[in-house]
């Protein structure tokens, strides 16, 4: 890809997936005879996610993360903006192109209760997708082949005629995964898997896809509002709100630096795991649903930062702070001086 | 502590009708909730925390559940002995409920203010007038930015954030004492989470209110709590006051509940753990027929010893924790250090 609308760097050279200021509207229609109004779930968001790379996006309920997720893979159609998989814009495949890509790009979802068929043993579950792609040779071969799925995600072969509901909730998303992964994708996105679970399971699944990302060469798209889980898996994070994204960059330099004041509020509200450290709440009340999209910040109406006459005003751009740091932030007042460490511990 | 606990429960059992025969969902549980308190009850699904909190307030179903002992006194009053009339001044009067899931408490026909009104009049002797201005106050108090516009919307029309808020208000409808949260936060995202338990926290402060918070996320709990109640497969494995406890946790199933947070850097290199894999807690909690032999953590535990198949450990003191755990029979003198130690 060379065509980059200036807003992606060189390095982008290796990337698997790139999302190009996609945006979803969806129109709300008020009452029997009201103009629809217009609901932006996803504004203008641009980004790529390297080969073999786990890029993790989080933010609250309604900031467009599912919807960014679901749009990457055509599960939802996008409104605008283009997403390219290994050089092919997905935005512009016709049915039948989509659906050979479909094999290559997977998706696990946040309830295994929900996306497992409570009529389908896991044998059938699994195998369904290794049927329908050809992926072994002669049918004497698919339980062979499942097994050794079900084994690599932590399941025995003892779990191949159960059904969904004779599974803990762990086991269930082990059987998910099995699923996304028997097809041999290149990329999967994540959408909350673990907020299901219990920590002690959330660790077990955790310590799965990381093994799994590194042994079999993924690429991952980890979406949660778990700001502890996204840090501890993905190698980068995007911070969305209200379907823009605010702050991206290597994992390590966003935990240490919180430059956006929405990615610090976010921080504030991660409780300590050992309880040394007090819940800091800069934010209260709730985003409001932004309709008609205004020109300026989407976090102006929250922020302890912002300045009147700019910031309501203009959109902040995503931007590097200091060039080459991979470190991009939307704003016109990020956090620089304060580090993190003077936050109060008690 | 003081003197008289305004909630104490003491052995209490319960047990669910099975296909396989009896379960014992809660066994022989004891724990106080002092005055003004907030007490953490944790676990994992299935450790038996929502059954307790259920059974304080004779809401389990029976059958299939089955109360086959123990105590459970609040203001001297034991509860579990209450016909069903003389129990309805406690439940969701003088004790306040909050449940997981706000948009399955609530009901979806009735507007949240309506909702709150009935709470109100079911439990205090006031006139419409009077009914509709604490309805206003409690919703304003919880965070309603304005109550008197918010008063006739319908639960779907809130977000899950807002419901639980009203949840907390019909729970404060009539002066509870002790509130009952039941993993509040488990069906929010992080901002929504820690909003609640702020909310709780300063609700606490000016009420005076007690707090009995029953979740399976520490890092919350940290932030609520003064004493902690760890709960494994129906029995108390660990209690004791809150900062002792997850500092200094003793019992190896509290640890391994600990060690799956996912740490950040920073936290890490305080703890001195370089590793980036998460040790794992494996396999899960024990089914709850009745009559095992030892504890019932030994098949999943690190540090077993063939003592802990054989007999089920009572709890021992270490320094103000309490624990479950033949290894800490004698408190190795490294175990506490020494601003906590006995």
């Amino acid at each position: 890809m060379t065509d980059d609308g200036g807003t992606l760097d060189r390095s982008d050279g290796h990337a698997l997936v790139y999302v190009e200021k996609l945006s979803k509207i969806y129109a709300i229609k008020r009452g029997l005879f009201g103009r629809p109004k217009l609901l932006h779930a996803l504004h203008g968001v641009t980004f790529y996610v390297r080969r073999k790379e786990t890029l993790g996006l989080v933010g609250e309920s309604g900031s467009g993360k599912s919807t960014l997720g679901r749009c990457i893979l055509r599960l939802t159609e996008p409104s605008v903006g283009r997403v390219v998989f290994d050089d092919k814009d997905v935005t512009a495949l016709g049915a039948s192109e989509l659906r050979a890509l479909r094999q290559r790009m997977q998706i696990v979802f946040q309830d295994p209760y929900g996306s497992l068929n409570p009529n389908m043993t896991v044998l059938q579950i699994v195998g369904e997708g290794i049927e329908i792609w050809k992926l072994v040779r002669h049918k004497s071969e698919l339980a062979d082949k499942v097994v050794r799925w079900l084994e690599r995600v932590g399941l025995g072969a003892e779990a191949l005629g159960r059904y969904p509901h004779e599974l803990s909730g762990g086991e269930r998303q082990r059987v998910a995964i099995a699923r996304a992964l028997a097809l041999r994708p290149d990329f999967v996105v994540l959408d909350e898997p673990l907020s299901a679970l219990d920590p002690s399971v959330q660790a077990q699944i955790l310590n799965l896809l990381d093994d799994m990302q590194q042994h079999l060469g993924l690429t991952l798209l980890f979406i949660s509002h778990d700001l502890r889980a996204v840090l501890h898996l993905s190698h980068r994070v995007g911070v969305l709100y209200q379907g823009r994204l605010c702050e991206l960059g290597p994992s390590e330099a966003v935990a240490e630096r919180r430059l956006h004041p929405y990615t610090r509020a976010l921080f504030g509200a991660m409780p300590d795991a050992d309880g040394r450290r007090r819940l800091q709440l800069v934010l209260e009340g709730e985003a409001p649903t932004v309709f008609e999209s205004g020109a300026g910040c989407a976090f102006f109406a929250r922020c302890p930062n912002a300045e009147a006459g700019r910031c309501d005003r203009h959109e902040p751009p995503l931007e590097e702070l200091e060039s080459g740091s991979h470190h991009r932030v939307a704003c016109f007042h990020p956090h620089i001086e304060a580090s993190p460490d003077s936050v109060v511990e008690r | 502590m003081s003197a008289e606990p305004l909630l104490s429960v003491r052995d209490l059992t319960v047990s669910f009708e099975g296909e396989d025969g009896r379960v014992v969902a809660v066994k022989g549980m004891s724990f106080d909730v002092p005055p003004q308190r907030a007490v953490a009850m944790v676990g994992e699904s299935g450790s038996g925390k929502s059954v307790t909190a259920h059974a304080l307030l004779g809401l389990l179903p029976s059958p299939p559940a089955r109360i086959d002992g123990g105590e459970v006194r609040f203001g001297g009053v034991d509860l579990l002995k209450l016909p069903e009339r003389k129990l309805r001044p406690y439940r969701g009067g003088k004790i306040g409920l909050v449940f997981q899931d706000p948009t399955a408490a609530l009901n979806p026909v009735y507007s949240v203010g309506a909702q709150l009104s009935e709470a109100i009049r079911l439990h205090l002797p006031l006139g419409r007038r009077a009914v509709r201005e604490r309805a206003l106050g409690l919703l304003h108090r919880v965070g309603f930015p304005e109550p008197e516009a918010r008063f006739g919307d319908y639960p779907h029309e809130l977000s899950g954030g807002m419901c639980q808020r009203a949840m907390i208000a019909i729970a404060l409808a009539a002066d509870a004492e002790l509130l009952v949260a039941d993993e509040p936060t488990s069906a929010l995202d992080m901002l929504a989470a820690a909003q609640i338990v702020a909310l709780l926290a300063d609700l606490r402060r000016e009420r005076g209110l007690s707090l009995l918070f029953i979740s399976h996320d520490l890092g919350l709990v940290a932030a609520v709590a003064d004493d902690v109640v760890v709960v494994y497969a129906g029995e108390v494995v660990e209690r004791g006051p809150a900062r002792v406890l997850l500092e200094h946790a003793q019992h190896p199933y509290t640890r391994a509940l600990l060690a799956s947070v996912p740490p950040l850097r920073r936290e890490r290199r305080r703890r001195n753990q370089p590793v980036r894999r998460l040790p794992v807690l494996a396999g899960a909690p024990p089914l709850l027929t009745r009559g095992d032999a030892g504890c019932r953590f030994a098949p999943r535990c690190r540090e077993v010893v063939a003592r802990c198949r054989e007999a089920a450990p009572p709890l021992y003191p270490v320094g103000p924790l309490e624990v479950r755990c033949f290894l800490r029979e004698q408190p190795r003198r490294a175990a506490l250090p020494p601003e906590v130690a006995p």
